[in-house]
């Protein structure tokens, strides 16, 4: 396996050592770190990294982490983009997401103290998928709708699809439900038509409609 | 109490004056009347001449009472006394007969003064006129006095004239001719004088003396008939006009009764004017609870005034706070004087005057209307100061109360963002460290690992908490991202359906967004917590300069901001941002919250 070259931008020293060790301890190469959204943005422009975990609140002021981390999905397609946010919003998953939901990820910033989750994230956007805080989807999934086909999901297709929704891949969720992967593509194909959505092959896309989906519908 | 002073033209007349004047000049009528009738005077003539002459006692006595400033009292009070001297004439009375005979009709005299003096004084050009009437009048007393004789004039049984000293009948007789015609020309003069002054007069002093004008002049006419009756008859020995009986009885009549006409319309003008003090009752209405604005108070008292007053070229000029003086359309100007046109009346008193009204000199005939116009306006002066105050203290405590929000929302704001940046990065601190902590313990420190998980699962839940907290003091989402986005995560979170309807292209000031964001939390926590609601409709507009916002639930009603702490700190929001709160929520119907905040 490649090495996975990785950028982190936090203000807090604290935080951005801890989660360069945690990173650095699960095999990826730390290439430089950055304290502001200006020095982020002109080292990710100079060691084009596979991934950038950045602080969605850093100076110059209110959420220029944020922003720096769309600019870097607009200028540096290539460059995964891992946002580490204090704030439970889905419209800054959504926002960060833009049009499309490959090597982007958005995760609370309580994920810190498990570095299973933190690099399990890590990895999956370095790779090019997507990785949306369960707490995020969980506030999607959870919004009361008047016209609820959420309603006629079963408890395990709801499950499913929050997963889904998280940018987890097939085989990890069919795993995770104890099904095998055969029996999970029936159900996602149940899940989509119950929702009155087209199915797509392409995984990340399917993301994307089921988070649209999810906060359109709310 | 405020009170008027104003330019005089004459000393008033004090009431034991009048008393004094009214009661001489009664008794004298009185001894003439017992005289003629003791004399055998025919009755009809006692009582005509009696009630003519009473007629001037009657309306100066009341023109000295309600006109002390006026000159008309007196002279209508002298015209009386005047009046009653002539009299003596057909007596029959010796002495009294020749004086009475010598000087009757000097009430003309007064008249002629009166009538000049009401039409805008005796000035230069008429003080001639009125001076040779005084000589012709003069002049056919002394004939009448010395020349005349009645035994030589063929009245043998009359009594004799005990100041003939020079009994002449070519010289009484050429006298009276040459008297009598000037005094009939000066007379008719002096009548046209005034019909010509009265039509250039300003419409005020028309409206009041037009019915005095009017009769004085016929009272001219009167005493230039006469007059041109006595020459006309001593010259050619015939009546100057012979009808037939009983109509020049009757003409005759109607002569004496041109003079009686004056003192008739005195009254009528008195009392008239004294009618429109009436008037003032517009004029307050239209003050009204006007004067929000000095300056459209300044214009709309104006307009009343010269309505009121009937003066289109009255002039308010008020006294401002700062101590300038400001015309009625705000303009500054110097403290004005009067002049011939216009005379100054100070409303308030003299030391501390409220405004100034330069009007019409003739207003000062009608002392009621200006007395009651001074103190009307003086009260809404005055009114209109303390409304400003009062406007200016209430414009302070809504600005500082919009002040105390506002700095009540900038530190909850500081707050959140002390929670964010501060305590909750702290946490995410011992959170990595305890995660190192658990990644060195392995696998093989089971109590220990065990331990740190169980301290990481409580971190997380000190985490969520204080994020829950910080969003409840102040959602960042907010301020970063606008009302919308901030109320779809409100109706994401509800423990209901929220339909949201956020119409808004722009970012508002923070205020209006903050307290909008709390109108619609509040309304749906009302919704959730007591309506039993199933469903819940949020609206956002931006209407104009305002905000609109309403909250709308199927649920069961009854909400009362008047006890429900929540609605009344709402209300209390909204309205200190100058805006307006309305909680429409009848039982059973469901309840609507509609918020109106001003954008400034």
């Amino acid at each position: 396996m490649t090495e996975i070259r990785a950028v982190i931008a936090d203000d807090s020293l604290v935080i951005r050592h801890g989660v360069a060790r945690i990173l650095s301890d699960g095999g990826f190469r730390i290439v430089a770190e950055a304290g502001d959204a200006d020095a982020l943005l002109e080292a990710v422009g100079a060691e084009r990294p596979h991934l950038a975990v950045v602080d969605i609140r850093m100076p110059p002021g209110g959420n220029a982490g944020l922003a720096a981390a769309i600019a870097i999905r607009e200028r540096h397609p290539t460059v995964g983009v891992l946002v580490l946010s204090q704030y439970l919003e889905p419209d800054y998953a959504l926002k960060l997401l833009g049009s499309g939901v490959d090597r982007v990820g958005y995760l609370l910033k309580e994920r810190l103290g498990s570095a299973d989750e933190l690099l399990d994230a890590a990895r999956r956007v370095a790779a090019g998928g997507s990785a949306v805080d369960p707490a995020v989807v969980a506030e999607l999934v959870k919004a009361r709708r008047r016209d609820d086909r959420l309603a006629r999901l079963t408890d395990r297709e709801r499950e499913a699809l929050a997963l889904i929704a998280e940018g987890r891949a097939n085989r990890w969720i069919a795993e995770r439900l104890g099904i095998t992967t055969k029996t999970l593509e029936g159900m996602s194909g149940t899940i989509f038509s119950k929702l009155g959505l087209e199915e797509d092959p392409d995984m990340n896309r399917r993301v994307l409609a089921v988070l649209l989906y999810l906060d359109g519908a709310a | 109490m405020p009170a008027t002073s104003r330019v005089c033209q004459h000393p008033p007349m004090r009431r034991p004056a009048t008393l004094v004047l009214t009661l001489t000049v009664l008794a004298f009528a009185g001894v003439t009347t017992w005289v003629g009738a003791i004399s055998g005077a025919p009755p009809q003539f006692l009582v005509a001449d009696a009630a003519g002459g009473l007629t001037f006692l009657a309306a100066g006595t009341i023109a000295m009472v309600l006109r002390p400033a006026s000159p008309a009292g007196p002279a209508l009070a002298l015209s009386s006394a005047l009046w009653f001297v002539g009299s003596y004439g057909p007596t029959g009375q010796p002495v009294v007969t020749d004086l009475g005979f010598a000087f009757e009709g000097y009430y003309d005299l007064v008249l002629a003064w009166l009538l000049l003096g009401l039409t805008g004084g005796v000035g230069s050009r008429s003080r001639p006129a009125l001076i040779a009437l005084g000589a012709a009048m003069a002049l056919r007393s002394v004939g009448r006095l010395v020349f005349k004789d009645p035994a030589s004039l063929g009245c043998p049984d009359c009594p004799p004239n005990p100041f003939s000293v020079l009994g002449s009948v070519a010289a009484f007789e050429t006298t009276e001719i040459l008297a009598n015609a000037a005094i009939c020309g000066l007379a008719l003069a002096i009548g046209i004088i005034a019909i010509r002054r009265l039509a250039g007069q300003s419409s005020v002093a028309r409206q009041s003396r037009a019915p005095i004008l009017v009769a004085g002049t016929l009272a001219m006419a009167g005493a230039a008939f006469d007059a041109a009756e006595y020459a006309w008859s001593m010259a050619t020995g015939m009546p100057l006009v012979s009808l037939p009986e009983p109509a020049s009885e009757v003409f005759a009549w109607a002569v004496f009764a041109l003079r009686v006409l004056v003192p008739i319309a005195f009254l009528v003008a008195t009392l008239r004017v004294r009618g429109r003090a009436g008037a003032l009752a517009p004029l307050a209405a239209g003050l009204g609870p006007a004067g929000t604005s000095p300056r459209d108070g300044g214009a709309s008292i104006g307009a009343a005034l010269r309505a009121t007053l009937g003066d289109p070229s009255l002039e308010l000029v008020t006294s401002a706070p700062d101590g300038t003086w400001r015309r009625e359309d705000g303009t500054r100007t110097t403290r004005p004087a009067g002049d011939e046109t216009r005379i100054v009346t100070v409303i308030g008193t003299p030391e501390a005057p409220l405004a100034l009204l330069l009007h019409d000199p003739a207003l000062v005939e009608q002392p009621e209307l200006l007395d009651g116009t001074a103190r009307v306006l003086a009260l809404a002066l005055e009114n209109q100061r303390l409304s400003r105050e009062v406007q200016a203290q209430l414009a302070e405590v809504r600005a500082s109360r919009a002040r105390i929000v506002e700095a009540a929302q900038a530190e909850r704001q500081r707050v959140e963002r002390d929670l964010h940046d501060g305590a909750q990065q702290r946490l995410i601190g011992v959170l990595l460290a305890l995660q190192q902590a658990r990644s060195k313990a392995g696998e093989g420190g089971d109590a220990l690992a065990a331990q740190l998980d169980a301290a990481t699962d409580e971190l997380n839940a000190a985490v969520r908490e204080l994020r829950e907290l910080a969003r409840g003091i102040h959602p960042a989402i907010l301020e970063e991202e606008g009302l919308g986005p901030a109320v779809a995560g409100l109706a994401r979170r509800a423990a209901l359906p929220v339909e949201v309807d956020v119409l808004l292209d722009e970012r508002l000031p923070r205020l209006v967004e903050t307290t909008a964001y709390f109108v619609i939390a509040e309304a749906l926590t009302n919704a959730q917590r007591h309506a039993r609601a199933t469903e819940v409709h949020v609206g956002v507009r931006r209407i104009e300069r305002s905000l609109h916002v309403e909250v709308r639930d199927d649920g069961t009603g009854g909400a009362d901001p008047a006890r429900g702490s929540g609605l009344r700190g709402l209300a209390d929001r909204v309205t200190a941002l100058s805006g307006r709160l309305e909680v429409d929520s009848a039982a059973g119907r469901g309840t609507r919250v509609l918020a109106e905040i001003p954008v400034p």
